[in-house]
């Protein structure tokens, strides 16, 4: 494995990420998603190798945005939740912002995990939010995380579930101001049979964040090279008239 | 203590309202209203680049540092052979922290020696790491160091660089030492170093340790680029031992050393081109810190009142340095040379002004303001610049604590809420002088940046004829919004009630331009005020505003884009770090008399 800085990881997101055609806001915001998701524990790099192959293949799209029953519903049509979902996630903010509470919901998505780093961005400016979505391996399995933030950082609560049945294919959204109670009803018709299966509280995370934050990044050099290769599509053939362009003599 | 910049018109209402000056920007400083320059006049790019380095740049702050906390810097290893070749170590003490600094010297054929950041092959290869030396770190640094960016280091380096020696300089040094002479300073007064380094590197690239790392553990290197300065200090302290051993090889029985007053005057060569560009584009939040803490310095100097005899007589004196100074500096570039010629005429018609009582007399009364007004009435831009930085000389107690707040937090802020009319209403006021551009016509829109496969090296290329436009480089601020502000009057047509939120759903590219423009008109001192795809550009004017917070002199422009220039000329040398010294007493250097 090698080790990188996180700083060198991110340029380098940052030029991979510009290399498949993304413009800067959505690269820069997409490279901060992945390391920040590694850094907290919910392996961004791994996600990222799982989606480069799509993403190398076509640009990744926003996603649609229907409004019902006074939730919004976005549709990915497949693709990866790492771009064109800034916009969306705002709106969501605006919503709770506007009412008090608002929810939604992420269809046809792969690596939906990528949503936490934007919420994370939200709660920031003193929201919670809370975000489950079955595993794409065990659809039994239920991911269930709450953030909740202000300006000095944002609190993490990371639960699994099990269920009984295998779960719809939904990621489900909520934002609220901070101090919302999101603690689910497992007794409710919604979740039948649900038991804890893994809990990582803040203290826990915030740990591991602030271990990692401060350390370099372990990253498979294979990825590494990959993420290379793809960051060298943006620079520019030399020639001997480029060289003049930098002050050569 | 000083409270984050306030714009007047960060809400729209005000900008809308009559009678705010859009452009006026005051901080609370220790419970009183300072009143800043205008973006407008601080971050045009002609006066960016006429700024001169000060007391808040970041050479003179670690000088000030290594001094009053008694920094000590020790030999633990100089292994160099009869050509010079080998590797020394060096440890430095700063209170309970220990870094080594290693420095590993090559043979290097005089054909093979060039300024270029794309070179491969340099006379001198070095490192500053934190902690102590293992053997085995020692060998992994020999095996890395030398090969520069394409090595790798481990997250214990903090910085990488390397050196030339200079052609002009280094070889008739060590041959006057070997004769018992001193160096020739007619010489250095023309080159006044022995080494030039092309490149520094820090903030974790190739697995050094990141700057939030470095930050955070480092508090010796807690202020930006202070490691790399640092690197470039022990540098020059090397290239001086390895001449005087060189010249006590050739001729050991009437060698000598270097004189400490010419040593001090020996200072480290650096080049430097288009690569400093796009770090001042790429980090607006942090200009904006550096800029500010200059400004209120600027504004705190300004509102003394005490313009009295002794401190007119400091200015005169500083003034004569500054002469002095710009005397001794030969540059190569005639537009260069004119204006040193330039600012040597109006520091002396100054000192005239400042002998004339009558004029001293009105100064006493009025106080700095008065002088500056003066000033910008009669000789402009370049020696306004010049005059505010002598000025802060006069009050270290005003500007030196600023110093720690040089570093930010870089986020960009995005407010989705806000209205879409409100944001118009924020372009319109903040961004006038992007909107202004009429990219319409080919000479504004005629340049491109771009990185070479050549190192990631920026290049500047012609839209017209050059090669790589489809790649470029994301420099273009001004374009941007003018983009953007497009896009929003379209939107606005149709949905006049609409959110920002609204129109970035529509418009998802329009993103990083909403962001940056939402978060700097509160940071009004982030972008650059110029189009950097104008025909025209000079993109000196940026290398020389940010070679100014980093303190270099000597400012010698070998092209439209590049520069050659002077790190640590004048400042004091290891030996004099135990001593209880002025730290400050090296601005605008001046070749010692013997």
């Amino acid at each position: 494995m090698l080790r990188v800085s996180y700083g060198e990881l991110l340029a380098q997101l940052k030029q991979s990420f510009e290399a498949l055609g993304y413009n800067l806001g959505e690269y820069d915001s997409a490279a901060t998603c992945v390391l920040s998701l590694e850094l907290w524990g919910f392996g961004g790099l791994g996600l990222l190798e799982a989606a480069l192959p799509s993403l190398e293949l076509h640009k990744q799209w926003a996603p649609a945005v229907t409004y019902e029953s006074n939730a919004l519903i976005l549709d990915c049509f497949q693709g990866s939740a790492l771009f064109g979902l800034i916009p969306s996630i705002e709106l969501i903010y605006v919503k709770a912002r506007q009412h008090g509470l608002s929810r939604a919901t992420l269809v046809n998505c792969t690596e939906p995990e990528f949503v936490l780093p934007l919420l994370m961005q939200v709660c920031q400016r003193g929201y919670c939010a809370s975000v489950r979505w079955p595993s794409a391996d065990d659809p039994e399995s239920l991911r269930w995380v709450v953030l909740e933030g202000d300006v000095t950082g944002v609190r993490v609560d990371s639960k699994i579930w099990q269920a009984s049945e295998p779960l719809d294919e939904t990621l489900c959204i909520e934002v609220a101001k901070s101090g919302f109670d999101f603690s689910p009803d497992h007794s409710s018709s919604e979740f039948p049979g649900l038991s804890l299966q893994g809990h990582w509280g803040n203290a826990e995370l915030q740990a591991l964040f602030e271990e990692r934050y401060m350390s370099s990044v372990t990253i498979d050099p294979w990825l590494w090279g990959r993420l290379q290769d793809l960051g060298r599509q943006v620079l520019v053939s030399a020639t001997e008239k480029s060289r003049s362009g930098a002050g050569a003599e | 203590m000083t409270t984050p910049i306030t714009d007047h018109d960060t809400s729209a209402q005000d900008a809308i309202g009559q009678g705010v000056d859009p452009t006026v920007s005051t901080v609370i400083d220790g419970g009183c209203a300072l009143t800043l320059r205008p973006a407008v006049v601080v971050m045009d790019l002609e006066r960016l680049g006429t700024m001169q380095p000060s007391r808040l740049s970041f050479m003179r702050t670690l000088v000030r540092r290594m001094v009053q906390e008694a920094w000590r810097i020790t030999e633990t290893r100089f292994a160099l052979d009869d050509e010079g070749h080998g590797e020394a170590v060096y440890c430095l003490k700063a209170g309970s922290e220990s870094y080594q600094f290693v420095v590993f010297s090559r043979p290097l054929e005089d054909a093979l020696r060039n300024d270029r950041v794309i070179s491969n092959q340099w006379d001198l290869t070095m490192a500053l790491v934190r902690g102590d030396l293992s053997d085995a770190q020692l060998e992994q640094l020999r095996i890395n160091v030398p090969l520069q960016e394409a090595g790798r280091m481990d997250d214990n380096v903090l910085v990488l660089s390397r050196a030339n020696r200079s052609f002009r300089s280094f070889d008739a040094v060590v041959a006057r030492l070997a004769a018992g002479l001193q160096p020739d300073i007619e010489r250095l007064k023309v080159v006044g170093y022995l080494c030039r380094t092309t490149a520094v590197y820090g903030s974790g690239k190739f697995g050094m340790a990141g700057w939030h790392v470095v930050k955070t553990n480092c508090r010796s290197f807690r202020t930006p680029f202070s490691g790399e300065m640092f690197t470039c200090y022990m540098l020059r302290h090397f290239s001086c031992l390895q001449v005087e051993h060189l010249a006590h090889v050739q001729s050991p029985g009437t060698a000598v050393t270097i004189a400490p007053e010419i040593k001090r005057y020996i200072g480290i060569g650096n080049a430097t081109g288009l690569g400093m560009a796009p770090f001042l584009i790429k980090h607006p939040v942090l200009i904006s810190h550096w800029m500010t803490q200059r400004e209120i310095a600027l504004a705190r100097v300004l509102n003394q009142t005490d313009c009295d005899a002794p401190k007119l007589n400091s200015l005169q004196s500083m003034l004569g340095q500054v002469m002095q100074h710009l005397r001794e500096t030969t540059v190569d570039a005639a537009y260069q040379n004119s204006r040193n010629q330039s600012l040597i005429a109006a520091c002396l018609d100054l000192v005239a002004k400042l002998s004339e009582p009558a004029f001293c007399a009105g100064l006493t009364g009025a106080g700095w303001k008065a002088l500056q007004t003066f000033i910008v009435a009669r000789y402009g831009r370049a020696m306004e610049e010049l005059v505010h930085v002598l000025l802060f000389e006069l009050y270290p107690h005003l500007v030196d604590p600023l110093e720690e707040a040089m570093a930010a937090d870089e986020s960009l802020d995005l407010d989705s809420g806000m209205t879409l009319v409100e944001l118009l209403v924020l372009l319109e006021t903040h961004y006038d002088w992007a909107l202004n551009i009429d990219f319409e016509d080919p000479n504004h829109h005629a340049l491109f940046w771009y990185r070479s496969e050549e190192k990631m090296e920026p290049r500047l290329g012609d839209r017209a004829c050059d090669a790589g436009a489809e790649r470029e480089m994301p420099m273009l601020i001004a374009l941007g919004v003018r983009q953007c502000f497009d896009a929003m009057q379209q939107f606005l047509a149709k949905e006049p009630d609409s959110l920002v939120i609204d129109f970035l759903i529509g418009h998802p590219d329009q993103l990083a331009t909403v962001r940056r423009v939402q978060t700097l008109c509160g940071l009004p001192y982030g972008d650059i005020r110029g189009n950097l795809s104008d025909r025209n550009l000079e993109p000196m004017h940026l290398l020389r505003a940010k070679l100014s917070f980093f303190g270099v002199g000597k400012f010698d422009p070998k092209s439209k884009l590049w520069v050659r220039n002077t790190m640590f000329q004048g400042a004091p040398i290891i030996e004099d770090l135990s001593h209880d010294l002025n730290p400050d007493h090296w601005y605008f250097p001046t070749a010692p008399v013997l």
